[in-house]
């Protein structure tokens, strides 16, 4: 009988492992694509395609995000947290020329708006990260940025029981550093401004722009402004230097060292003095404009960019209505238009 | 009873080992691997639309640039997972196709900032030149310079070589020579001299972009893959032989338990010896 029991034991166990055999499929099946036509003949010809109204993405993670983007405790010495340089209520930049902790070697750069940045092709000024994770990594560890370490970051996450119980309930890993930086980049992906009257005009509300606007985004695409700040952003999916067609330095802030921009990254002679385009969205509410923050107004912006980057002069009305047309790239934040009046802080 | 239950544990044993656990990642590395060259042929067809000024915008490149880094990284996360000889074979070549996909990227990336330029600058000459060359109508020897530098960059663009570029660029060494300066002029030689630079530049980015080696790389893994497969497979096929012929054993050993044990019954029900 005992034995009669071991065999039928066995074939249990033989029966269970055979199983898988038959069964036996990929654990997790890769997408086979077809060829994407959506960027050539089905895709519309205007350069510029309207922001999305919404992104998916996980509402406890974005939650989260938004609970450490706004936390000083990300910061070593608890003073400042991420929305101190990028306060949403102000065009998700400080305002300042140059960001506020410049105090090393390295050449200070204006601190670029938060929002829409999950559209951007790469980060930074200079393109250094190619990812919102990697760039929110490299803000915390910065020492002139928030300068702080993993192990301190997470020690002081994990004495907060809120904290854990939100991370145990948004990932299944939990408290983690990857965790903490991709609920920032969730968050910061979440900052869309959808609904600016221009991409209205785009989605075929032919009076969503004046008439004076619409002749600026005329002159904006036939001047060639559009060669760089195309696409969804507006700008943010390439590298440019800085003075194509007239030298562009002279403007910096007096005694502070030549920013060699995109060079810094890979060392290769043709990236000197090269930056990453930036996205013109929300353009009128995010100024001062340019890596170093050397324009103040729009009008200076555009006569800078029209003078180094395309060769040209224009008139005063030229610029007149190309800023009219740059102000219809205002989007809405939280059903408010982005920015407010009186609100750079200088 | 204890050789069945060892015949059974050698099923077992025998079983294991002639699953295939590396059929699911041979699949998964060929899926990726296909989907990697149809988003390297999406790149390359994006690029050649770029250069025609048939691309509404960029946003495609670095998006496609995006998804080839991930499946590359993914493939090299998966080559390592491989036991034996064939991980360092494997991760060789899915090393060098993660730096032949990063070299084409940069190459993108530059492609793009140089071809922006490019683009703008051969549009100033199709729209606006020839009106500068109707305000210099007076001058003739202006107008027709004008008219020899549209005519060299306009050849240049669709004919890229060494004589149309001499050409070109001595036609607007004349036209900057000209005493008569004016703001539209000065502009046109601008715009005419960065054709003249970069349209051989972007031409040969976009050359070492379509030349570059990506599709033999991943040709190269992808044999490499199918080797390991199916030395994988052939020695799974060796132990389901074995499994059968174990269990071929097993069944006629249980036949003669059975056989033994109707012969011991018909023992017992006959006459009990006096």
């Amino acid at each position: 009988m005992k034995g009669k029991i071991t065999v039928l034991a066995l074939s249990a166990v033989l029966f269970a492992l055979s199983l898988p055999v038959a069964a036996q499929q990929p654990a997790k099946v890769w997408r086979i694509g077809v060829l994407d036509s959506s960027s050539s003949a089905a895709a519309p010809q205007e350069p510029i395609t309207p922001l999305p109204l919404s992104v998916d993405l996980d509402p406890k993670r974005v939650a989260l995000g938004e609970r450490l983007f706004n936390d000083v405790r990300l910061s070593r010495d608890n003073t400042k947290s991420c929305a101190a340089c990028h306060p949403l209520d102000q065009g998700g930049m400080d305002g300042r020329r140059s960001a506020t902790s410049a105090n090393d070697s390295s050449p200070a750069r204006n601190t670029p708006t938060i929002f829409n940045v999950g559209f951007n092709a790469s980060f930074n000024w200079d393109g250094i990260a190619q990812t919102l994770e990697a760039q929110a990594e490299i803000v915390l560890l910065s020492p002139r940025l928030m300068n702080t370490t993993w192990p301190e970051l997470l020690t002081k996450l994990r004495a907060d029981a809120d904290y854990v119980a939100r991370f145990n309930n948004a990932y299944s890993e939990g408290l983690t550093r990857a965790n903490v930086l991709d609920a920032l980049a969730t968050f910061e992906r979440s900052l869309l401004t959808p609904n600016a009257r221009f991409d209205r005009y785009l989605r075929g509300e032919r009076h969503a722009l004046t008439e004076a606007e619409q002749q600026g985004y005329g002159l904006f695409k036939s001047y060639g402004c559009v060669a760089c700040h195309q696409g969804m952003n507006i700008g943010g999916n390439m590298y440019q230097k800085f003075g194509v067609f007239a030298e562009a330095r002279g403007a910096e802030i007096p005694g502070a060292p030549v920013d060699l921009g995109r060079y810094a990254v890979t060392k290769a002679p043709r990236d000197r003095e090269v930056f990453r385009v930036p996205s013109l969205r929300n353009v009128a509410a995010t100024s001062p404009y340019f890596h170093d923050g050397r324009a103040q107004t729009l009008e200076d912006a555009v006569r800078t960019m029209v003078r180094v980057q395309l060769g040209r002069t224009l008139s005063s009305e030229e610029i007149r209505l190309i800023i009219q047309f740059l102000h219809t790239l205002t989007g809405e934040y939280q059903g408010r238009p982005v920015g407010a009046p009186g609100k750079k802080i200088q | 009873m204890s050789i069945v239950a060892g015949l059974l544990l050698l099923l077992t044993y025998l079983l294991i080992q002639s699953r295939n656990p590396d059929l699911a990642r041979r699949a998964h590395m060929q899926e990726a691997l296909q989907n990697l060259q149809l988003h390297d042929t999406e790149l390359t067809r994006d690029v050649l639309l770029a250069r025609a000024g048939l691309l509404p915008n960029y946003d495609s490149l670095p998006q496609i640039g995006q998804q080839l880094s991930q499946i590359a990284d993914a493939l090299r996360a998966e080559s390592t997972t491989v036991s034996g000889a064939a991980a360092k074979e494997m991760g060789k070549h899915a090393e060098a196709l993660t730096a032949a996909l990063q070299q084409k990227l940069t190459l993108v990336e530059y492609f793009k900032s140089d071809n922006a330029l490019l683009q703008n600058s051969l549009r100033y000459f199709t729209h606006t030149g020839q009106n500068i060359g109707k305000q210099f109508k007076a001058e003739q020897n202006v107008a027709a310079e004008i008219a020899a530098v549209s005519h060299c960059t306009g050849a240049l663009h669709t004919h890229v070589g060494t004589r149309r570029g001499q050409e070109a660029e001595a036609a607007l060494s004349r036209l900057s020579a000209n005493p008569r300066k004016q703001p539209g002029l000065d502009t046109l030689i601008a715009h005419g001299w960065l054709i003249v630079e970069m349209l051989p530049r972007v031409d040969t980015l976009l050359r070492q972009i379509i030349a570059a080696p990506t599709t033999a790389h991943a040709d190269a893994l992808q044999n490499a893959v199918l080797q390991y497969a199916n030395r994988v497979e052939a020695r799974a096929q060796l132990f389901r032989v074995l499994l059968y012929l174990v269990a071929v054993i097993l069944l006629g050993y249980l036949f003669y338990q059975l056989a033994r044990l109707r012969s011991n019954a018909r023992t017992c029900a006959g006459p009990i010896p006096t």
